[in-house]
């Protein structure tokens, strides 16, 4: 014990100590040197217990030990041998041990007071005030000055030796200052000197008082050091032993638990009062989240009667998701489950007993008591929370996490069965509130949660989530509905009753994509038509604009698998005309050309985007538009004859793409998709329908698409008849009459299909022959536009054009809708046009028809002008 | 008549004045009693068979763009042009020398023609157009300078090849209204003063009554070219039957459409031209608009901050001249565009009755070929 003591005091000749312990322990007979030793230390040990690095060593000694005792038994000799090294094992671990974070600390500055002692030797000042010299960057006095700060803020006294080094440093600057050596010294010496000076007279001011009574008596204030050190060691040593008992679990969250322990540990008594500490110590800084949680669960493990139970689980699940700090990562998927089963149980526990609602607004009440159905009015337990919230920011963090997780690894596969969980929850959500009925924007929102999950999706796979989730013992009434359409049909019509405009316009949407998905493209599109959304979803929200877009895309695709074509290329173009497919669908973050994207618009985008199951495949869509552009622009291509009609393109990107594929000199085998459909659409200028549909078909992403086969054959089927198109407005010019059966042969179509397509064609003015039934010929009347007709079609578009710019200026003149252009049927007549846009009828021939219809109103302006001049 | 004289001397700018000696001792006082005739308006143009005969010969050789000036006499309200000398062509990149050398020509072209003892009072010009469109940029201000130097105004006597190659020839005589020659001489044909002055294509000139004058002689000598008379052959064919000197045309009965063409063509360039002033104009008074909204935004500012140092106690802060520091361009000429508008106008006049008399003849056609 007395060598402790000595250890304590004057840690600087350890080594003395140490063989002074040696020479004590190997002068004993073999039996009794490890026994003094032994307890010593484990003692010290766990008194230097914070130190990490000793318990495993101590482990160590306690399994050599083990070891020993049967070896003891057995062999003197080796007993001996063994215990000389057990002696000189625990002797270092003594050494080690006794290094406790304040001796560490007291040996170190030993350290440093020394090295400035030498330093002044040589009259260094640099390596005391700066450091530079040793190539630190800190000095030995800035050093030592912070240890014993340090040593100051845990409440230790100040060492003696401290308060002696500054005492004697003051003198040798004093000293160097005064000697002529002041003037042998180079620059940067002097000038820590002077630096040198000036902290010492700082430091010597802030210990005024210990130095005073250092310079009293230097031996007294040592002694009242050790005496101030020594019960303090003592203390401090049984107190870290107790503490270190009780705390078995852990050791950090002692503060905000209480200091006396947990002898009291979580009853159902206290776990209002547990709670509230949890809740107080929340978002603060210093709280350590994990800690937090496993003391909930530990509460909830005691909580015993229901009201607990919920107050326990609320803070829970918060605690949970207030796991991570920052925005951009996600739950850890453990916690999630966690959280999900939590909010399954809380939902379980209120929808079973309904005298326990949790509502978002309450009365205030006492957080410290319990509370019964039978003490409150009305028989109803109002807790304070928000069930829809933690459903809300489950299915957030869940997108979220598949967001960050690589869509192509097993962890996102593993994290989309999870998907399965949420739903049941959602689904349980909606149950509850459901039945509850009194919080219908909370069903609204939960309802609007599984739409969303459920609309996307096939039907076989929204079967296997409704499947699990009616296995479960949720008594969800929609959940009985079977079919997916009915389901989603049921989820939109109450959403659509819903008061809340934003949820109405996603149910909306939500349905015109599941119609489109299952290809009901009339019901789709004539909802969407319906819903007028096109002319406002401007002004709607990012997300609301991107399901839009997704929907648009899908109603093009659906139009595409059921074969209308042109309704699937107007439909498609307006997204492919911006040549941003993948940001508008929040696919993938658009790289900008021009200029740099700002960090926090970055983040926002990536927050925008879909995860990757949700995604349209953008090559099968570009598919889909170039050939369904193909098939209505190469007919048009041939029809048109004149440069002045050859710019007004249809599909510009696949015009661009064309005449691309047009420069290029040398042209192999196609490779990618837009290869093969620009070969095919070379090979449909030509009349070679066989290889167009070749090419087409031997596209790959097809596969994609459901029902990729009938997909191909009405693909067939069209290139068939476009290609038949094609060849008569190419070739009429040519011929004079054309066999029917020679074209039904040439491209495997029926007679009767042949004749019809030729029977529209002239009906529709494009191609200026008649059919001779009796012949079985059609029978080509070309009529050469004369010079003067040709210029009178120019000077009419001219003219139109004129008068249009003329409108247009008026109207922007009499200030907005109050122009001539706009009266009357003016206003009308444009949406009407947008609606026929949309059905897919010729963008051309509606703005024809809104040109003759400004053009008679044009003529009734000017009636009397022009009256007087047929009059002339 | 000597101060008329002088006053209607030629005034093409560098025209040195083939000055009277007797001008100078003429008091100015006199002008007004001496020449009674230009307090009479003028009322009505007399065209000389003459003139007519020159301008037609001047216009089918040199093409499109010919142009001379007309000498006469004004007496009671009507102007009396019995004379008129074509002017070199003038190419639209005229130089300062080639101007001095058509003044030279033109005076010596009076002296000589004084010298004669002929009409040497210059009234006019005459100028050849196509198709009706007779707005130009060129004759505008020809006129305009005109106005000021000659009597009366001074008028243009326009001419149109086109019709006149179908057989049929145009002569108008013109001069610039008031309205326009107030915002001439202002030069100022922005908007506003346009829609101030009611000024559009269709008033810039007023159209002066024209009547073409032969005298008896020239009237019985014409009539006994046009009579026809049997050919003394009795055996004759009958195409041959009657003769006279000058053989009746029939090219009001041409139905090719080659005219037409034409007309569409030229119709359309004007447009396109007119478009392009349409878009310059519209591109300048955006960026009148953008300055203007600047050099506003400078001035509410610099008001509110003197607001603001008034309320503080300091002495407010001059308020400069915008114009220096803001270079608002100034509003865009619209002559330019009128007067495109004006050939519009003009050639879809003149498409309009080119293609009813057309229509005419089909029909005429048509009835003759079932008959």
């Amino acid at each position: 014990m007395v060598s402790r003591f000595f250890r304590q005091a004057g840690d600087s000749d350890s080594d003395t100590e140490s063989s002074d312990e040696e020479s004590l322990t190997s002068g004993d007979e073999a039996s009794k040197p490890a026994a003094p030793a032994k307890p010593k230390s484990r003692f010290l040990h766990s008194g230097g217990s914070s130190d990490s690095e000793s318990s495993p060593s101590e482990e160590e000694t306690e399994d050599s030990e083990d070891e020993q005792k049967p070896a003891a038994a057995g062999q003197k000799v080796s007993r001996f041998l063994a215990t000389g090294s057990d002696d000189e094992d625990s002797d270092e671990e003594v050494k080690r041990v006794v290094k406790s974070a304040k001796d560490k600390r007291l040996e170190e500055m030993e350290a440093t007071g020394n090295s400035m002692n030498n330093a002044l030797k040589i009259n260094d000042w640099t390596a005391i005030s700066t450091g530079q010299l040793r190539n630190k960057q800190t000095s030995e006095f800035d050093k030592l000055l912070r240890m014993v700060q340090r040593q100051q803020n845990v409440g230790e006294p100040i060492p003696p030796f401290f308060i002696h080094t500054i005492v004697d440093l003051e003198t040798s600057v004093n000293d160097a200052q005064s000697k002529d050596a002041k003037k042998k010294m180079n620059a940067t010496n002097a000038r820590a000197l002077t630096a040198m000076k000036q902290k010492i007279k700082k430091t010597l001011k802030d210990f005024e008082k210990e130095v005073k009574r250092y310079q009293a008596d230097p031996e007294a204030f040592e002694r009242e050091y050790t005496a101030a050190v020594t019960p303090e060691v003592t203390t401090k040593a049984t107190k870290t032993r107790k503490i270190e008992d009780a705390a078995d679990q852990d050791d950090d969250t002692f503060q905000t638990v209480g200091k006396g322990g947990r002898v009291l540990q979580f009853t159902s008594e206290n776990v209002f009062k547990e709670l509230q500490h949890v809740q107080e110590a929340r978002g603060k800084k210093n709280t350590d989240r994990s800690e937090q949680i496993r003391i909930l669960e530990k509460l909830l493990e005691v909580a015993a009667t229901k009201y607990q139970r919920i107050r326990v689980l609320l803070a829970l699940v918060s605690a949970r998701f207030d796991y991570n700090a920052s925005v951009t990562t996600h739950m850890p998927t453990d916690l999630w489950t966690a959280a999900q089963k939590e909010v399954d149980q809380l939902i379980d526990i209120v929808a079973t007993d309904n005298h326990y609602t949790v509502e978002e607004v309450t009365l205030d009440y006492d957080e410290l008591a319990e509370r019964t159905p039978d003490e409150e009015g009305g028989g109803i337990v109002r807790i304070r929370g928000s069930i829809i919230s933690f459903v809300d920011r489950l299915d957030d963090e869940f997108t979220k996490s598949l967001q960050n997780i690589d869509p192509h690894g097993t962890e996102y596969v593993e994290r989309l069965k999870d998907e399965k969980y949420l739903y049941t929850t959602i689904t349980r959500a909606q149950a509850y509130y459901g039945e509850s009925k009194t919080q219908g924007d909370s069903l609204t929102r939960v309802i609007m949660r599984r739409l969303e999950h459920i609309y996307s999706k096939p039907d076989a796979v929204v079967n296997a989530l409704e499947a699990s989730a009616s296995n479960t013992d949720v008594r969800a009434a929609a959940s009985k509905l079977g079919s997916t359409s009915l389901l989603i049909h049921s989820l939109c019509v109450h959403l659509y009753k819903s008061g809340n405009s934003l949820l109405r316009t996603r149910a909306v949407l939500c349905h015109i994509y599941h119609y489109a998905l299952h290809n009901d493209f009339h019901t789709s599109r004539d909802m969407l038509l319906m819903s007028h959304l096109q002319e406002s979803i401007h002004s709607a929200d990012v997300a609301t604009q991107i399901l839009y877009n997704r929907t648009i895309v899908q109603l093009g695709l659906c139009a595409f698998r059921c074969g209308l074509i042109k309704e699937a290329q107007t439909t498609l173009q307006e997204i492919f005309a911006t040549q941003r497919v993948k940001e508008l669908l929040a696919q993938g973050v658009h790289q900008q050309r021009f200029q740099a994207l700002t960090p926090e618009q970055e983040k926002a985008e990536r927050q925008r985007q879909l995860p990757f199951h949700m995604h349209i495949n953008t090559e099968l869509l570009e598919a889909a538009f170039l050939v369904s552009s193909m098939l209505v622009e190469i007919p048009l291509l041939a029809s048109i004859d004149s440069e002045e009609q050859k710019r007004k393109a249809i599909s510009k990107p696949f015009r661009r793409l064309l005449d691309f594929a047009d420069r290029q000199i040398f042209t192999g085998p196609p490779e990618s998709t837009r290869d093969h459909i620009m070969q095919a659409s070379k090979a449909l200028q030509n009349g070679d329908w066989q290889q167009c549909r070749d090419l087409v078909q031997s596209i790959k992403i097809w596969s994609l698409m459901p029902e990729a086969a009938t997909v191909k054959e009405m693909l067939a089927e069209r290139i068939q008849e476009e290609g038949l198109r094609t060849y008569l407005f190419t070739y009429a010019p040519y011929y004079s009459s054309l066999s029917l059966a020679l074209l039904s042969q040439t491209f495997h179509l029926e007679v009767r299909t042949v004749t019809s397509i030729i029977s529209r064609m002239i009906w529709n003015e494009e191609l200026s022959a008649s059919l001779d039934q009796s012949a079985g010929v059609v029978v080509f009347h070309r009529v050469e536009l004369t010079r003067t007709q040709q210029l009178a079609q120019v000077l009419a578009d001219k003219v139109n054009a004129l008068v249009e710019q003329n409108e247009k200026t008026l109207d922007s003149k009499l200030g907005g809708s109050a122009g001539w252009g706009d009266r009357g049927d003016g206003g009308k007549g444009d949406k009407r046009e947008q609606v026929q846009e949309r059905r897919g009828r010729t963008g051309a021939r509606g703005g024809t028809s809104r040109g003759r219809g400004r053009g008679g109103r044009f003529q009734q302006g000017l009636g009397n002008q022009m009256n007087e001049v047929k009059v002339r | 008549m000597a101060a008329a004289i002088a006053a209607s001397l030629p005034t093409v700018q560098t025209a040195p004045t083939p000055a009277a000696p007797r001008q100078e001792t003429l008091p100015a006082s006199w002008n007004k009693s001496i020449d009674a005739e230009a307090e009479i308006p003028i009322t009505t143009v007399q065209i000389d068979g003459l003139v007519t005969t020159k301008i037609i010969k001047h216009s089918l050789d040199s093409g499109s763009n010919a142009h001379g000036l007309l000498l006469g006499l004004d007496l009671d309200g009507v102007l009396e042009t019995s004379n008129c000398f074509p002017l070199p062509n003038q190419s639209p990149d005229e130089d300062e020398k080639s101007v001095k050398s058509v003044g030279r020509y033109q005076s010596q072209m009076l002296r000589s023609l004084s010298e004669v003892g002929s009409v040497d009072s210059v009234v006019g010009f005459y100028q050849s157009a196509k198709l009706g469109a007779f707005f130009k940029q060129s004759l505008v201000e020809a006129q305009a300078i005109h106005q000021e130097k000659l009597r009366h105004g001074g008028i243009v006597i326009v001419h149109d090849t086109t019709t006149t190659s179908r057989g049929n020839a145009s002569f108008r005589a013109f001069r610039l209204t008031k309205p326009f020659i107030e915002a001439h001489r202002r030069h100022n044909f922005s908007s506003a003063s346009l829609i101030n002055q009611r000024l559009t294509f269709s008033n810039i000139l007023e159209e002066i009554p024209v009547k073409i004058r032969t005298n008896p002689l020239l009237n019985s000598v014409l009539g006994t070219l046009t009579e026809s008379h049997r050919s003394p052959l009795s055996c004759a064919l009958p195409s041959e039957a009657t003769t006279s000197a000058i053989p009746p045309t029939y090219s009001t009965l041409d139905i090719g459409s080659v005219g037409l063409t034409r007309n569409l063509e030229q119709l359309i360039e004007a447009v396109d031209n007119h478009k392009v002033e349409e878009s310059n104009l519209a591109y300048l008074s955006r960026q009148i608009a953008r300055e203007r909204l600047k050099a506003d935004q400078y001035i509410t500012k610099r008001r509110e901050e003197n607001a603001a140092r008034i309320a503080q106690g300091l002495a407010p802060l001059p308020e400069e001249n915008i114009s220096r520091l803001f270079k608002i361009p100034p509003e865009p000429s619209r002559l330019e565009s009128m007067l495109l508008l004006g050939q519009i106008d003009g050639f879809s006049k003149s498409l309009a009755s080119a293609s009813s008399s057309g229509l005419v003849t089909m029909y005429a056609v048509k009835a003759s070929s079932e008959a």
